[in-house]
């Protein structure tokens, strides 16, 4: 089974702040997405 | 021995002298700003592949390199990146010079000419999905090894940041030497040509159609702008970008794909009680005339390619310049040569204040500079350089 990365990113917001709220959660994916772009 | 209270004076000493020399004052002393790279792991005797993975060995490489030479304040302090982490995922983005010390920026580029509307219609998911898709190859893998392959890259870039931190409070408890910055605000222009579409590609794109560039860094910018300043901060340190796109550029085409948002920044940092440190890579001379438009004392100039002099002429009563050694010369001339050229930098730049003396790039190679010259020109600038 495949995943995208964006999929995998959401899933890591998912976990690591499980009580944010959707906008707090969509924050950090746009800046965990953004990190990748040095990577 | 110093104590803590030695260490403390001399970090306020030498965080007093740049702030006035950002003011455009005189200070005590003209400040020396240390650029050293990986050049401090070479200059130790040791390789990038052993710093990775020992935080304390990192630490002593830097430590050395920054006290061997005179200096009163520090651009970086330690590696800028968590490679190995960026290795272990399998990315092409970086890579260690054959002399494994030096370690190189890998151009690739994961968009493709076509693909400006996709971008431009969610960046987030064309980043996501198609650079980071294409670029990182563990994050290919298949379901669950490509989320494990994520999380660990994320937990090690979490704790290169605690390090860090912890470097920093190194520095200037241990050190006594200020970093001049606390954070980058990188230009999403900058970040589309480094790590999105490429050099080649963008310079290409620009000419065929300079309209959809510009909509694609809009698009862009953003998520970027949580490091724009919007709130009063400290004096010191400054707000950090260092800017390398622009001496490729036009006039034009800088006026409209750069510019807007570097102003924007320099203008928010000002604002907002702080300065703008620019290093300036290459030369910008075609682009000088859009400086009149900042406000006086808001941009600081650190100084590659641009001639100082000319520079300091210019603007010298209304940005503070840093820069004014090259590089090249401390690997290829004499030391009398060298504090015969920082003489007369300091005799044309130091008068009135505004004035930080520099290496005109940072070092990342142990055969970047001759070590000896190198004391000696920093020694000689310090002395000389008492107002």
């Amino acid at each position: 089974m495949k995943k995208t990365v964006l999929e995998l990113v959401e899933e890591y917001v998912d976990k690591t702040m499980p009580d944010a709220t959707p906008e707090q959660k969509k924050k950090a994916i746009d800046a965990n997405v953004i990190l990748l772009l040095r990577v | 021995m110093q104590t803590k209270e030695d260490i403390k004076k001399l970090f306020d000493e030498r965080r007093q002298r740049l702030i006035d020399a950002s003011d455009l004052k005189e200070p005590d002393y003209v400040p020396i700003l240390s650029q050293i790279n990986a050049y401090a792991i070479g200059y130790a005797g040791h390789t990038a592949w052993e710093v990775f993975d020992d935080y304390d060995l990192e630490r002593e490489c830097y430590k050395k390199a920054n006290t061997d030479f005179y200096f009163d304040c520090i651009l970086m302090f330690g590696l800028n990146h968590p490679f190995k982490a960026y290795f272990d995922v399998g990315s092409p983005t970086y890579m260690v010079a054959e002399n494994n010390v030096t370690i190189q920026h890998m151009e690739s580029s994961q968009m493709n000419a076509d693909e400006y509307d996709e971008f431009i219609e969610d960046p987030i998911k064309f980043i996501a999905n198609k650079v980071g898709g294409r670029k990182i190859e563990k994050l290919n893998a298949d379901y669950p090894e490509s989320y494990e392959a994520l999380e660990k890259l994320y937990n090690k870039i979490a704790e290169f940041k605690d390090n860090s931190a912890f470097n920093k409070k190194y520095v200037t408890e241990e050190l006594g030497l200020p970093i001049i910055s606390s954070r980058s605000a990188a230009n999403p222009c900058d970040n589309f040509f480094d790590f999105i579409r490429g050099f080649k590609g963008t310079l290409t794109d620009i000419r065929r159609d300079i309209s959809k560039v510009e909509r694609a860094i809009e698009a862009l910018t953003p998520y970027y702008e949580k490091n724009i300043p919007s709130s009063q901060e400290p004096q010191f340190p400054w707000l950090l970008s260092t800017a390398h796109i622009a001496p490729f550029l036009s006039r034009t085409q800088f006026e409209r794909l750069y510019w807007p948002y570097m102003k924007r920044c320099v203008e928010a940092a000002h604002n907002c009680g702080t300065k703008y440190i620019c290093f300036m890579e290459g030369v910008w001379k075609q682009h000088y005339d859009l400086f009149d438009e900042l406000p006086k004392g808001a941009y600081i100039a650190a100084l590659e390619g641009d001639d100082i002099f000319e520079f300091k002429k210019r603007f010298g009563d209304r940005m503070a310049i840093a820069g004014g050694m090259p590089q090249g010369m401390l690997k290829y001339s004499s030391a009398e040569e060298c504090i015969d050229h920082t003489k007369k930098v300091y005799d044309a730049c130091a008068p009135g204040g505004g004035f930080i003396f520099t290496l005109d790039k940072a070092i990342v190679d142990p055969a970047d500079v001759n070590a000896d010259t190198f004391r000696k020109v920093n020694e000689f600038a310090r002395e000389y350089g008492k107002y």
